[in-house]
Formats: C-alpha cells, structure tokens, sequence
C-alpha cells in the first residue's frame, strides 16, 4: 500500500521534472528577452548567461524605446484592430453557427461543408487577391483594411457550431414558447450560455490579430496605423537594429498587454466552465 | 382554460411515419396523458401541439381556435420539459418572470435601465414580481429565488419548470415526461404534485408519459399511442377495464395481462388448454381468438390433480406474483393476497380459474371481440372463490 504510494509520488514528481523542463523551453525566450530589456548592450553582448542584469539599464532601455517609436500608438492601434476584429467575427459567426446546429434547413450540411473547406485555406493564398482588392477600392493603409478581411472567421463558426450542438435544444424549445425571438434567442439564451466557448475563441482571435504581421506588413505604410508587431518592426527598421536593450523593452511593451489580458481572461475562462451547468 | 381538439394529424420525417392521422378531443379541464412506449409518437405530437414542429396534415384546436399554423409563443400554451430546460444564467426568479416580462413589456421598455426609469415599465415590473412571488410560494420556492439551476436539486428544478409554465396562465399547459429524471421516492411525491396543481388550476393538462402508472393516476382521460396511431381515449378505468384491443391490454397493467390462443368452440365456447371459461364468444366456430386475463382475475387452488405447477412466487409485500405453467408450456401469472397464497409453494401443483365475466376476448388481428357470461355460472364461482 505504502509502496504503491511511494511509486505514485515518485509518477508524479517525474511528471511534474518534465513538465517542468517543457515550460523552461518554452519561457527562456521570454525570460531572456526580459532580462536583456534591462542590461545595457555591452551586457547583452558579453557572451556569458546571466539572468540578473550587473548593471541596471531598465530605465534607459524603456525611455529610448518609448521616446524614438510611439508605441502607446502601436497598443492603440492594436486594442482598435483586435476589438473590431472580435466584435465583427462574433456578430456574423454566432449567428451562422446558431443557425447551423439548431435550424434544419436545405443546403444545411453543404453550407457547413463550405466553412470546413474554409478552414484549410491558409491566409496567406487570399491574401494577393484581398491586396488588389483593396487597392481597387483605395482602402489601402486604413482600419478597415486591417479589420475587414477578418471579419468573417471560419474558425469562429465551426467552434460555435460545435459548441451550440450540445446546447440542449429542449432550452431552445422553452424559450421558443416562452416568447423570445430567434434573435433574442440567440443574444440572451445561446450567447450566455455559451462564455466559455466565446472566452476561448476571444483569447484565440486576439492573440494572433495582435501578434499578426503578415497581413499589416502588406497593407499598412503609415506609421501611425500600424499594430503593435509591425510597430516593433519599423522600430527595429529605424534603428538599425544593433541596440538590443530597446529593442528587447519595445519586445515586452508590446507583449506585456496581452499576457496580461490572458491571464484575466483566463480566469474568467475558468468561471465560465463552472457557471454553465447548461446540461442540468 | 380551453378545450382542445387534435384532428387528423399527420407526421412523417422522410419515408418514416411517425403520426398516422391521430384525432383525440378532451373538454376543458381535463388531464389528458399521452402514454406509449418510447417511439411511438407521442413526443412528437406534444411538440406539434406545441408548435415546435409542424405537422404535415391535420389540424390543432385550442378553445375552439385554429391554431394549426401559429408560433409557439402565440398559442396560448406553456410547456415543461423532460429536461427541465430552465436558463442557466438566471436564478430562480428570472427563470419564472421571464416568460411574463416576454410578453408584457415592449421591446424598448425591456432595455435594463429604461424599464427602471419609466413610470409604466415599472407598474408593469412591479406586477409581474407580484405574480412571479405568487408563483414562487405556491410551489415553495421562495427560499429559493436568488439561486441558479445548477444550485437546485432535481425535484426543485422540476418546480421551477413547473412555476415557469403556470406562472403565465396558459390555456393548456404541456408536460414532456416530466417525471422521468427523478428519483422513485420524489416521482411519486411529484405525480400527487401535480395533480393537485391540475385540481387547483383547472386548466387543460397534456401529459406525455412512457409510464402507465403516472398515466392511470393523474389522468382524466388516457390517450394510448403506439407506432404512431392512436389506440384508445379513454378513462383510466375504462382503459384498464375494457381495452379496445389486445395491444392496450397488453401495455396497461403490471404485471401484464396473460394473454392464451384459443378457439372458438361450437355455440361460441372458449377452447384453450388448462383453462374452463363460462359465456359465448362473438365470433364463428372455429376462428382463433386470443384470451386476455388480467393476474387479479386469475384464480389457483392448490390441489394435487390440478394442471399448473407454481414455477415462482414475486412477494411485493401486500400481495404476491405467482407463476404458474400449464398446459401447453404457457406460463400465467396471478395476483393473490398473502392469505390466498398462504399454502403455495415453488413446485405446488394448483386447479386454474378465472373470475367469471372478467376474460377479454381478442380476434387474431387484437381486436377486442365480445365475450357474454351466463348469470348463474358467474355467480357461483364468485362464492364459491
């Protein structure tokens, strides 16, 4: 009894060493760019590795960023980009998906077919066709070319769908004869029942809008419109790219935000699992 | 308070037939039970009734009104589901008020901070707590009101649906087997609940069960489905006492009925294995028919030269199940006292009878045939018993 304890607890510190190691992979990056945002460029050049910067450049490292790039531009024009983003994709992917899991209809499954289809489509091949377009309608190097193609999130629908499915439909049939509308169904039965698959995709969708560079590389040229990854780049492009404490601080600017938002998210992602007792 | 006609509906999904043409009228006030077993439609034609699907012919009458082809939400009804479906994201009180503030507020006057700010939402907000509080106490959920489903055991969700459908009036009020996710002891408790809801309002009830106990308790008239037709409308009683056919005799009771082939003798007389039965069948000499008897109508002395043998006796405390197989490798059952059983064992060998004018007579196709008693036989044996 005993021994098969002493085994279960030496099961779980070996799996807690390599989850232990994945995570310091994963992290080193980060925690090195974190410490280099705080040494001065000799430090970082110095070949040896160490975390606590000799000498504490911090302040220099985050006034020269803060003072060569306008990056409380670069977190506005993220926060705009990533909230339009969201709001667009959850006003047209939550209805489509309501539609798709709870109303029979021709042309159902074909329709559903489409958005898995969409799925496989990389943005990259979309995206010379979206440019041309965009130049047609002189929309180039605006908001809306940075939200627009967006809007309309195939990953969205098929995650809503697949979670709307397992709403019961007996709640959707009480609300129907309790008089909501299929609208309000939609808003104020589906939706509220629905936060942790909305949380989800949310911290999907902001996260890669936010890290994105691919596509505002392609149609933005105005400084002022750029998001926080093309805002790094200009930043880099501006000066060179040699002086890698600032660099580093513009790094963790840009970067700070989101974990942050994560982090708060995540806990809501949490409540919401254990709110919803949808299925009674 | 509405009468309620169903006519000729008719369901089909794709080649498969779920409702054939089922008609079945009930006045208003009465407590109608949907009962079968699982497929046989009786789900299906709640949901019609209900508007959540729409029948491929027929018509729905509600208080004299067509309501064949209205919304949900404009028939006038209400509906409890098996699974309860109350709103995981409103309490108690939300749940039961919404359907009133649904219907009573305007769209605009619903908005969060307008309907606190105009005089008229208010009065109307005010009333509907009123009610929503009425509501709550009659089914003693005011302790309750600030809870969320998922905070509530069973018994209490199921009072919450129920307070969710009454609270608003309806003319009918729908039950989908709303029993069914409770424990034994609290179904019980639940059925007199509801049926003294039903006493109280005095509104039309349907019921759909797969139950025959729920159906045969609760129920002013008992509509008997399978295979989506129709069998019998009837009172519980007379479902019990005169089936329409061999079908409906053989899903009402429990244990079943034992059901024998036999045939038709000269001048009308049963002739079946094991068994003496008094009284004229209606049917030609010759023809087969199937006998129906009821366990309660069977009778068994123990007697040596008799042609059963008990194979098993089921106590259920105030009465026994005894098996017995005759003749013919038939197996019958019996429902005796405790005393009418007392000198039974496994192996005892027992004399069958049948209480005079209680066998059920069907045709080979289950229709019920008549089965006439001579007076006199029928007498005897009852004393003699």
């Amino acid at each position: 009894m005993s021994g098969a304890h002493r085994l279960g607890r030496t099961a779980r510190i070996a799996r807690l060493v390599v989850l232990c190691l994945g995570a310091a992979v994963m992290l080193a990056p980060f925690v090195w760019g974190l410490a280099a945002s705080f040494k001065p460029a000799a430090e970082i050049w110095s070949g040896s590795l160490r975390l606590i910067p000799q000498t504490f450049h911090g302040w220099e490292n985050y006034s020269a960023a803060l003072s060569r790039a306008p990056f409380g531009r670069f977190l506005l024009n993220g926060l705009i980009v990533c909230a339009g983003i969201l709001l667009f994709q959850l006003i047209f992917a939550i209805p489509c998906a309501y539609a798709l899991s709870k109303h029979r209809f021709a042309g159902r499954t074909v329709i559903f077919g489409a958005v898995l289809v969409g799925l496989l489509i990389p943005v990259h091949v979309t995206a010379i066709p979206l440019y041309l377009g965009f130049a047609r309608l002189g929309l180039l190097d605006s908001y809306a070319a940075l939200i627009a193609p967006f809007t309309i999130s195939v990953f969205g629908i098929f995650l809503f769908r697949q979670f709307f499915a397992a709403i019961p439909d007996d709640l959707i049939a009480a609300a129907r004869v309790d008089g909501f509308s299929e609208w309000a169904i939609i808003w104020r039965v589906v939706v509220p029942a629905s936060w942790p698959a909305i949380t989800a995709f949310a911290i999907f969708s902001v996260t890669s809008h936010w890290n994105d560079l691919f596509w505002p590389f392609i149609v933005i040229q105005s400084t002022e419109l750029a998001p926080p990854a093309l805002g790094v780049v200009y930043f880099r492009r501006d000066e060179s790219g040699v002086d890698f404490g600032p660099m580093m601080a513009a790094t963790v600017i840009v970067t700070a935000p989101l974990v942050l938002a994560f982090l708060l998210a995540q806990r809501r992602f949490i409540d919401g699992i254990t709110l919803s007792g949808v299925k009674g | 308070m509405a009468s309620l006609e169903i006519e000729d509906v008719t369901k089909s999904y794709g080649a498969t037939l779920i409702l054939d043409r089922v008609s079945v009228a009930v006045p208003d006030g009465a407590f109608l039970t949907l009962v079968g077993p699982s497929g046989c439609g009786k789900s299906t034609l709640l949901r019609i009734l209900a508007g959540l699907e729409l029948q491929d012919g027929g018509r729905l009458r509600i208080g004299g009104q067509d309501v064949s082809h209205l919304r949900p939400s404009r028939r006038d009804i209400a509906m409890v589901f098996q699974s309860y479906a109350l709103y995981p994201h409103m309490t108690v009180a939300q749940n039961i008020a919404i359907p009133l503030i649904l219907r009573r507020l305007p769209l605009w006057q619903r908005l969060p901070l307008l309907s606190r700010l105009l005089p008229q939402a208010r009065a109307t907000l005010g009333q509907i707590e009123a009610e929503v509080a009425g509501a709550m106490a009659m089914l003693g959920l005011t302790h309750l009101a600030d809870r969320r489903p998922v905070q509530l055991s069973g018994g209490q969700r199921q009072r919450v649906a129920l307070g969710r459908a009454l609270v608003r009036q309806p003319a009918v009020f729908l039950l989908d087997e709303p029993l069914s996710n409770l424990d034994a002891k609290l179904r019980v408790h639940m059925r007199a609940e509801i049926a003294a809801l039903h006493a109280r309002l005095g509104t039309t009830f349907v019921y759909v069960t797969h139950d025959q106990i729920e159906a045969m308790t609760m129920s002013t008239h008992v509509a008997v489905m399978m295979e989506g037709r129709l069998l019998q409308v009837a009172t519980p009683a007379e479902i019990y006492a005169e089936p329409a056919n061999l079908q409906v005799a053989e899903f009402i009771g429990s244990p079943r009925i034992n059901v024998l082939p036999a045939r038709v003798g000269s001048g009308g007389a049963a002739q079946l294995a094991g068994l003496a039965l008094q009284g004229r069948i209606a049917a030609p000499a010759g023809a087969s028919v199937q006998i129906g008897i009821r366990p309660e109508h069977l009778i068994l002395r123990a007697d040596p030269g008799g042609v059963g043998t008990v194979t098993a006796i089921e106590n259920t405390g105030p009465e026994l199940f005894v098996s017995v197989l005759t003749e013919g490798d038939t197996v019958l059952v019996a429902r005796l006292t405790p005393d009418q059983g007392a000198g039974l064992r496994p192996g005892s060998r027992v004399a069958l009878d049948v209480l005079p004018g209680k066998a059920l007579a069907f045709d080979a196709d289950g229709a019920r045939i008549g089965f006439g008693h001579s007076v006199a036989a029928a007498r005897e044996l009852y004393h003699a018993r």
